[in-house]
């Protein structure tokens, strides 16, 4: 039994009850706790300040959040007092915001009719990362402190972050829908700075991220891993030679992959940047110039977003206006097929939601959101793709990404990049080789995608919206190959 | 005093109690958050959203062993466990040295900053709210935007403080912001 269940069934009951006439009423209870423990240049920090000025390490946030549809308007409140006074003065003022705000609508707001569930869910786990011990969570970010005792050729700053997060949560609605969850992610966040004297140095973040518990997210081998980074950031720094002029191929490996499926595609399918709800805070997209069927890139071209991945760091059972989760086709066959759609999207568009909002906390808004956006695996072995090149690069990751807020000119720069040439990938490594290209140029650029075998994940917080919520996601993709593209 | 006020003298009395026990030194400042946020774009309001919360943030010391927390998870057992975790916390950290004691005073405040911070008109704002955000939208189309888009924010905030020399003290103040983006 979930601690707030009966003032949640209580507000439900209150906001349809003494004269009130809603369209629309949802009710999200939900417990968040975050614990956050890292270590900089070897030096434990708890929080986010080191351990003797220790802030905020152990975050617990509880409360209601409360959306009504009134007069075609919507109103939201939310707050962490249970009593039910506070609750009926909470779901009387989610009424009124809506009926003021709908006084001001040309257009009334309304939801797409959907399925009504009464379910359950939660991630698969063995070991729940909050349960873990202080003492452990030190233990595993010591281990990668301690790959800097050894010797290398230049210098380091090393961050290590660990965060280990919960949310449950309770959803009902007007239309009967009770959806009861609860999920529990870790994620370890290693950044290496390398620096050589005069100046030079690279940057490399990762997030290593799972829903699927602590035990999964140790057995990922993360100390070679790190150890990797840290040759290959040595390397590029003594190595990397100024990258080739003219119009080559690249191939993209799964973290640059996974950055444009989430950038190039996932955010400028948002049907609210589509219709402009983000103007004034995350953007808006080139997509609203065109429809659905527009084609934006070559047939082997297919971006996907699935919440319903097992272990995923974006996994999701139901979103938070309790809409079954599925498989988002956004590009499929280089054709702008789908769009990540919430019910009041959906009901402009005259569509079915596909389960895309979600929010953060008790306090936030449900938003349309990606969960795990990734390029779909095609046929090719990397060594195919790299057979065709005659000149070339190999973009295996990379250190800086720009994009404008229509999320239609975008610029990546590379990392650990090789030279490619006549058909064979050389040891040459490339110093940052800039690719600047607009979202269509780059779907119509892509000739080949690898093998599912060569798919590869990476956790994301994405951002979006005012106030912001930072929401968990996976980005990948395998080996993707552009033809001919000019580099900056 | 109203309900909000009532619970937060409640906490920070249940807080105190715990605090003394492994604390040489504390400070507690409740924050009464009542806060509102009306977003529109396409020159219309989308959703009109009002925060109601207490945040309870905590200064902790143990010779020269420092922490700060916050709280908004308010049930018991969520601040009992809370600080556990800060006493098992305060014996590992290391000795703070940019701290040595919490201040006694007396200290002396100017009482008009009172009257700069909170404005009673920000309070009475919300019969009003949304015909601010529709005169915002409307000039600007009369101006020749094509369309507008932003965010309202106004609302209160009521901070309760108290620590352990025995000081204690409330203030109000309120904000707003209008943010506009025209096309």
């Amino acid at each position: 039994m979930f601690v707030n269940d009966a003032l949640v069934e209580f507000a439900l009951e209150y906001a349809q009850s003494n004269g009130k006439y809603c369209e629309y009423v949802e009710i999200r209870s939900e417990i968040n706790s975050t614990d956050t423990v890292s270590f900089i240049n070897g030096k434990l920090h708890i929080g986010n300040l080191p351990i003797e000025l220790t802030s905020d390490a152990f975050a617990r946030k509880s409360g209601i959040n409360i959306r009504i549809i009134a007069d075609g308007g919507m109103g939201m409140t939310s707050t962490n007092q249970f009593t039910k006074k506070m609750i009926m003065e909470s779901v009387d003022r989610a009424y009124r915001n809506a009926k003021r705000s709908g006084k001001q609508r040309k257009t009334p707001i309304g939801m797409s009719d959907e399925k009504v569930y009464k379910e359950e869910w939660q991630s698969e786990y063995k070991i729940n990362p909050m349960d873990v011990s202080l003492e452990e969570k030190i233990k595993f970010l010591q281990s990668f402190v301690n790959i800097f005792n050894e010797k290398y050729p230049i210098e380091f700053i090393h961050i290590f972050v660990l965060l280990a997060e919960q949310r449950e949560a309770y959803f009902v609605n007007s239309e009967g829908s009770r959806i009861r969850s609860h999920i529990p992610r870790v994620a370890f966040i290693p950044v290496v700075i390398g620096i050589k004297g005069g100046g030079q140095n690279e940057q490399s973040m990762a997030t290593y991220a799972t829903s699927s518990g602590w035990d999964d997210l140790i057995s990922w081998n993360l100390e070679e891993k790190v150890r990797n980074t840290v040759v290959k950031l040595s390397d590029i720094i003594l190595k990397a030679k100024k990258p080739p002029e003219g119009d080559i191929d690249v191939i993209l490996g799964p973290d640059v992959a996974g950055i444009i499926a989430h950038e190039n595609c996932g955010h400028p399918s948002e049907a609210d940047r589509i219709l402009g709800r983000e103007g004034a805070q995350a953007g808006e997209s080139y997509l609203r110039e065109h429809s659905i069927g527009y084609k934006i890139g070559n047939d082997c071209v297919n971006v996907f977003d699935d919440p319903t991945i097992k272990g995923s760091y974006g996994f999701y059972l139901f979103d938070d206006e309790g809409v079954k989760a599925r498989k988002r086709e956004l590009i499929k066959d280089g054709i702008f097929n789908e769009m990540l759609q919430n019910r009041e999207s959906a009901s402009i568009f005259r569509t079915q939601s596909n389960a895309a909002a979600r929010a953060v906390a008790y306090d936030r808004e449900p938003l349309i959101r990606m969960a795990n956006t990734y390029f779909a695996p095609g046929d090719y072995s990397f060594e195919e793709m790299v057979e065709d090149v005659k000149l070339g690069i190999f973009m295996n990751s990379f250190t800086e990404w720009n994009i404008d807020d229509k999320r239609l000119q975008s610029k990546y720069v590379g990392q650990e990049a090789y030279l490619i040439k006549n058909g064979e990938l050389t040891n040459s490594m490339i110093l940052k080789p800039a690719l600047e290209i607009s979202s269509p140029g780059l779907f119509s650029s892509i000739d080949a995608q690898g093998k599912l075998e060569t798919l590869e994940w990476q956790g994301a917080f994405c951002g979006k919206s005012e106030p912001g919520q930072g929401c968990p996601v996976w980005t990948g993709g395998p080996f993707v190959r552009l033809r001919k593209v000019r580099l900056a | 005093m109203n309900e909000m006020e009532e619970k937060s003298y409640q906490l920070i009395d249940i807080i105190e109690e715990r605090l003394e026990q492994f604390c040489t030194d504390w400070a507690i400042k409740a924050l009464l958050n009542n806060e509102n946020q009306i977003r529109f774009s396409e020159s219309q309001i989308d959703i009109y959203k009002s925060w109601n919360e207490i945040k309870i943030i905590l200064f902790l010391s143990q010779r020269r062993r420092t922490l700060d927390i916050s709280i908004n998870d308010l049930s018991i057992i969520a601040i009992d466990k809370a600080l556990q975790n800060c006493e098992k916390l305060l014996e590992v950290a290391k000795l703070n040295l940019n701290y040595k004691k919490m201040p006694a005073g007396p200290f002396e405040y100017n009482p008009s900053i009172q009257q700069k911070i909170f404005d009673q008109k920000v309070v009475n704002l919300d019969e009003t709210a949304v015909d601010i955000v529709n005169d915002a939208t409307e000039t600007a189309l009369n101006e020749g935007a094509n369309r507008v888009a932003g965010s309202f924010f106004y609302g209160d905030t009521q901070v309760i403080q108290k620590n352990s020399l025995g000081l204690e003290g409330s203030f109000n103040k309120t904000q707003l912001m209008l943010d506009e983006k025209q096309e």
